[in-house]
């Protein structure tokens, strides 16, 4: 055996640190550490060239005792069973945490898409789905795309369900274009959902958000929706960080007085490259890329990449600083977490912060299922709805017992699926 | 009845006397040279025909002395031949007549004869031809005069076909005898009159047209002849050109006596570079010659308003071996305004492109060749930019460039033979040029459907942003981004639904419908019906087969579309160059075993990067034990900082799996782009575990930007038979990682910076990639 690192190891040890504060039975545990169900397949595919290459599938059901199981399926040349575990756990924990009536799965085939024509990716999606078509559905595991999978090879994989089961099935799959399905709301979930959580904690905190700032890094989906909903609030974004493709580096643009957001987006190329020269002509400060980690303004939400905020980067943080809102996946260490503790720094954890974008997956499966489809401010009202209740209840449990507000969304969204195992007489 | 005058008398003609000997009998007293002609051609056929007593006639001619003594002993062959009696001489010819008497039909021998004096109509130009420095004017006119035949008296024997199209590719194209070889098997005599008919320069000169007028002429000529059996090739088209001849320079030199540039290239290249600003100066306000004033005058006119470029032609380039890409210039003239304007504006890019002859770059590159005391002379092609008109801007929807070979394989299931297109829209000099900021769209001829790009992020992150234009109103050459000229251009923009899929925000459209309202949509340049439903991967594959294979290396073209996806131009055809331009990626066999450091044998493209002075070793048993994803991710960060530190390009980087690793990073060190941008290659070390050897990446996760900034990629397999890999150098020689990274001690086990120069006394590694062997080498060199 390998002694390195594994995924699923750390999310099984994550799990049994949170089981124990929770207190979780022996059996309770058990049950939840490990996938419920894993299916592994060969998919057979006619190549381009006239040849047979057979690829691996599988589709992990972690849990799926709050509902269907609900996560991506990636195409990944060396994607290991462990990896995939680990996703699918996470998954159950990121949907009990905004309280959707769904569950965990992930899955994917082990293949590089690099390396395959449209044709054959093709014949894999409809491949992976003549497989599973028994055991995946709207009513039992609702997959999405993930990393190296598009809209297009949802659909796909929707028109072979919907073939072999005979009937229109929409619900099937997530994250369809709007007009074959998709929801409207879908763009500006994950930066939407972020700032409703921000407005609740500064509420809570007792500040009035026009009298707050934000300062983003990125200026990609997340950050650009999240600044717009910011500033609609009355608050001041102050800076926003992106990749310039032409310098080969990146730049935190900041202006202190707050950030024109409509004239940032008209000088930003669909890249996500803000026009420096225009940016400096309007005023704004052109910064190195990591600068936007030490300006001053209250809330400080990493949009975009992993483990910016880490041991050595987070004693740089603003002393004004007062939430770290994680728009992004895994943007701090866990150093960089202990230090947010002893200082105080209220954290609203990555896979409560960003949920919005699984929710609106599940609206739009909603949606589909009853074939009925929403006006985007329907959907980003109810997205308001979910991600309010399901802060507060992260954030009652944190005050109630003095703990991190990571660890109390890990316990209430581990202690909700524990919960309905038991109700249903599980466990 | 009239009577006949006395003087003088005439022959009385014997009706029974058949036609053909009428006609000899007049030859004998009217043209006794032409006479002889036939009968050699006589003797010819009838040898030809095996005819027994004519090879008692040749006999005459070497074995035997008019006193019929044995001659073997007596002029051995290396005494000179006996002179035969031109009384014998003539002779001959009577007793070659009566053996053809004998032997053929009156018919037969008459019919023979009047072929022979119908090529006698043809045969000024074989005398023109054949003189070596035969005046360009004189060769022209000898041309048209052929051209003007009818086509009945354009036939002539075969040979002598060969040796005036053999001459004619020496007098004006090249001396190379590959060229010649496969020119004159795709040629007609006429064809060289559409050349000569178009070209600029000294009428009593003896220049050539040069290596890119000439790399070009041969492709054309090539896939004409191919034409019939590849209905893919039927549209294909020639931008029209005209040349000046390569001497026109030297005119130019004396016209306006700056002899003393032509000592320049002796210079220092310092000095050179120093003064090359001036020189160019001075070359703009110097006058052409009349004789190309002139000429360049009619070309305008044949040329029309299109916009043109100039494109420099030298003797040198394009040869094979030093390929000169880049080297002189190519200039664009937006061919707008007045009669006198435009005329001024041509001249200026000429002068320019002369001036370019005296840079340092080219005079370097030579110097490193060993070509300085080649006496270069600047031809020059002036062509329309084929294009098409949209608003104020002129551009071809698609243009790029071509590559037989495959160097840089993004899949395994790529070959080399497989071909690469640069593709972009706009003009084309975006995918010659690598501005490593912008990118082109990648395909291979061979497998089109086997996209670089393959999620969607990459496909918006490597999407072409920007394109060359000519603004007819500026009358200058623009970058201008492609999402603002699709927005003012809209439906107007040639051949859009094939250049691009729309961005609809929460996916990619890559197929979009011909109806598509493209003035709300975002588009982001993918071709993808281009590849995938037109026949544009296909044109590319035949031409650059049929090229390859006739011309009997590898080529590069260039090409463009002016309207629609079913009319390519090509522009340009010559050999591709291998690796950065190098002559030699051959990997060297004397190399002691102890110098070598590793060797490869799976997916190697050309290339060679030598005087690298560090290596940075990711250790894969080391990285595997690692049990934190942190630390994981520091690995990434500490090579980022090396990167920063460690001397631009004169350092390799050797790592476990797929360098740039986003989910699992266990497969490979977690890095972006600007950590490793420094680099002169990545390695990606593929070592077996537990019987399975693990998929690579190919530098997939930043291929484009690999390509665009020449990082070369190199996969290493060291469990395979026959491979080495001296992974002991890593543990034995002294790790410098501390001293380049502060509190990076306890990733030394897993992070190794070897200085080579202080292992090895002064030495550094050599790495040399030949794709052709598809081996790969690194040694040390002392």
């Amino acid at each position: 055996m390998e002694k390195g690192f594994n995924a699923f190891e750390m999310a099984q040890k994550q799990f049994d640190q949170v089981a124990d504060k929770l207190d979780l039975e022996q059996g309770t545990r058990e049950f939840l550490r490990w996938p419920m169900r894993e299916y592994h397949f060969i998919i057979p595919v006619h190549m381009d060239d006239g040849s047979v290459k057979v690829f691996r599938g599988f589709r992990v059901q972690h849990s799926d005792v709050r509902g269907p199981c609900k996560g991506g399926i990636r195409f990944h040349p060396q994607e290991t069973e462990d990896t995939v575990r680990a996703l699918a756990t996470w998954m159950t924990w990121k949907t009990a945490v905004v309280d959707i009536p769904l569950g965990g799965g992930k899955g994917g085939v082990i293949c590089d898409p690099h390396e395959l024509s449209m044709r054959e990716q093709e014949q894999i999606c409809r491949g992976w789905i003549r497989n599973v078509w028994r055991n995946i559905g709207p009513v039992q595991d609702i997959p999405a795309p993930d990393v190296m999978t598009s809209p297009q090879h949802m659909l796909w994989m929707m028109d072979e369900y919907e073939t072999i089961v005979g009937g229109k099935y929409p619900g099937v799959i997530t994250g369809k274009p709007v007009g074959s399905g998709g929801s409207l709301g879908r763009t500006e979930a994950t930066g939407y959902g972020v700032v409703y959580t921000v407005r609740e904690a500064l509420t809570r905190m007792g500040l009035d958000i026009r009298e707050t700032t934000m300062a983003c890094q990125g200026f990609g989906n997340v950050s650009q929706y999240a600044a717009d909903l910011f500033i609609k609030y009355g608050g001041k974004v102050v800076c926003v960080s992106c990749w310039d493709q032409s310098d080969m580096t990146s730049y935190t643009y900041r202006k202190m007085d707050g950030i024109d957001l409509e004239f940032l987006l008209g000088i930003t190329d669909r890249f996500g490259t803000v026009n420096a020269e225009k940016a400096i002509a309007a005023g704004y400060e052109q910064l190195p890329g990591d600068a936007w980690i030490e300006t001053e303004a209250d809330v400080l939400m990493p949009g975009a990449l992993e483990n910016q905020i880490n041991a050595e980067t987070v004693k740089k943080l603003h002393a004004r600083v007062k939430i770290v809102a994680e728009g992004a996946n895994g943007p701090t260490t866990p150093e960089a977490d202990a230090y947010l503790k002893e200082n105080d720094i209220f954290v609203i954890p990555d896979f409560l912060c960003n949920a919005g974008g699984v929710t609106c997956s599940y609206f739009e499966q909603v949606q589909n299922n009853m074939n009925y489809y929403w006006e985007k401010d329907e959907v980003l009202s109810k997205l308001d709805t979910k991600m309010t209740s399901a802060f507060h209840a992260v954030a009652d449990l944190a005050d109630s017992q003095s703990i991190f507000m990571r660890d109390a969304a890990y316990m209430i969204a581990i202690d909700r699926v524990a919960t309905a195992a038991r109700m249903r007489g599980l466990v | 009845m009239i009577k006949q005058a006395a003087n003088p008398p005439v022959k009385v003609i014997d009706e029974n006397k058949p036609e053909w000997k009428i006609i000899v009998d007049l030859l004998g007293d009217t043209d006794p040279v032409l006479l002889k002609r036939l009968s050699r051609k006589m003797l010819n056929y009838l040898f030809k025909r095996k005819v027994k007593k004519i090879s008692k006639i040749m006999d005459q001619f070497h074995l035997k002395k008019t006193n019929g003594i044995e001659t073997d002993d007596l002029y051995g062959e290396n005494q000179p031949a006996p002179r035969i009696d031109y009384k014998d001489l003539e002779s001959i010819t009577n007793q070659v007549f009566s053996v053809a008497e004998e032997e053929l039909s009156p018919e037969e021998l008459s019919q023979a004869i009047h072929r022979w004096l119908r090529y006698e109509s043809t045969r000024f130009l074989s005398v023109i031809a054949d003189r070596r420095d035969v005046p360009l004017g004189q060769l022209r006119e000898a041309l048209e005069k052929y051209v003007l035949l009818p086509d009945k008296n354009k036939k002539m024997d075969r040979s002598e076909q060969r040796g005036i199209i053999v001459d004619i590719t020496r007098r004006i194209f090249n001396d190379d005898l590959q060229y010649i070889n496969t020119i004159s098997k795709h040629v007609r005599i006429e064809d060289f009159s559409e050349v000569l008919d178009h070209t600029i320069g000294p009428l009593n000169g003896n220049g050539k047209v040069g290596g890119k007028a000439s790399g070009l002429f041969r492709a054309q000529k090539i896939l004409e002849s191919h034409r019939k059996h590849n209905v893919v090739l039927r549209n294909l088209k020639i931008p029209r050109t005209w040349y000046i001849s390569s001497d026109s320079i030297l005119e130019f030199i004396h016209y306006n006596a700056l002899e003393e540039m032509l000592a320049i290239k002796y210079s220092d290249t310092d000095e050179i570079r120093q003064e090359y600003e001036l020189l160019e100066q001075v070359f703009k306000h110097s006058q052409l010659p009349s004789c190309v004033l002139s000429g360049l005058n009619i070309a305008l006119d044949h040329l029309g308003s299109a916009p043109l470029i100039v494109r420099s032609s030298s003797l040198l380039e394009d040869s094979s071996g030093a390929a000169f890409a880049g080297k002189y210039k190519s200039l664009f003239v937006a061919n707008t305004g007045s009669r006198k304007e435009r005329l001024e504006a041509i001249s200026d890019a000429i002068l320019e492109v002369y001036a370019s002859v005296f840079g340092p770059d080219p005079i370097e590159y030579r110097r490193e060749r060993g070509l300085l005391d080649f006496n270069e002379e600047m031809g020059i092609l002036i062509q329309e930019v084929v294009g098409n008109r949209v608003g104020k801007y002129y551009f071809p929807p698609l243009a790029g460039v071509a590559f037989s070979r495959n160097d840089y394989r993004w899949s395994p299931r790529i070959k080399k033979e497989d071909g690469m297109v640069r593709l972009v829209t706009g003009l084309g000099t975006r995918a010659v040029d690598r501005t490593g900021k912008d990118f082109p769209v990648l395909m291979s001829p061979g497998q089109p459907k086997i996209r670089i790009n393959a999620a969607e992020d990459e496909i918006l992150r490597y999407a072409q942003k920007h394109m060359d234009v000519i603004n007819l109103e500026k009358g200058c050459l623009e970058t201008v981004s492609v999402e603002s000229i699709i927005k003012e251009c809209g439906s107007k923009f040639p051949c859009l639904s094939y250049i691009v899929s729309i961005d609809e925000g929460d996916h990619i459209q890559l197929s979009p419908g011909s109806m598509f309202n493209i003035e709300n949509k975002d588009t982001v340049v993918t071709f993808h019906n281009l590849l995938e439903k037109s026949p544009v991967p296909l044109l590319f594959k035949t031409i650059l087969s049929i090229l390859e294979d006739e011309i009997g290396m590898p080529v590069d073209i260039e090409f463009a579309y002016s309207s629609d996806i079913h009319t390519p131009y090509l522009l340009q055809c010559r050999p591709q160059s291998i690796g950065d331009g190098l002559a030699d990626t051959s990997i060297p066999k004397n190399i002691p075993k102890e110098d070598i450091l590793f060797t490869a044998d799976r997916y190697i493209m050309s290339g060679l990067c030598h005087n690298i002075e560090y290596l940075v070793y990711v250790d894969g048993d080391e990285y595997d034990r690692i049990s934190s994803r942190d630390e994981l991710l520091q690995v990434g960060h500490i090579i980022g900082q090396l990167n920063k530190k460690l001397p631009n390009k004169k350092f390799v980087l050797i790592g476990p799996g797929r360098w740039g690793s986003k989910g699992d990073i266990k497969m490979g060190v977690h890095v972006g782009y600007s950590d490793i941008n420094n680099t002169a290659m990545l390695i990606e070390v593929a070592k077996s575990k537990q019987g399975y050897v693990p998929d690579l990446s190919f530098g997939t996760h930043f291929f484009q930007d690999l390509v665009e900034a020449n990082i070369k990629y190199l996969p290493l397999y060291p469990d395979e038979q026959g491979v080495i890999f001296r992974e002991d150098i890593f543990s034995t020689s002294k790790n410098i990682l501390r001293k380049l990274v502060s509190n990076s001690e306890e990733f030394e086990q897993v992070i190794k910076v070897v200085k080579i120069s202080n292992e090895f006394s002064g030495a550094s590694v050599c790495i040399v990639m030949d794709s052709d062997s598809d081996s790969a080498l690194a040694y040390l060199k002392r």
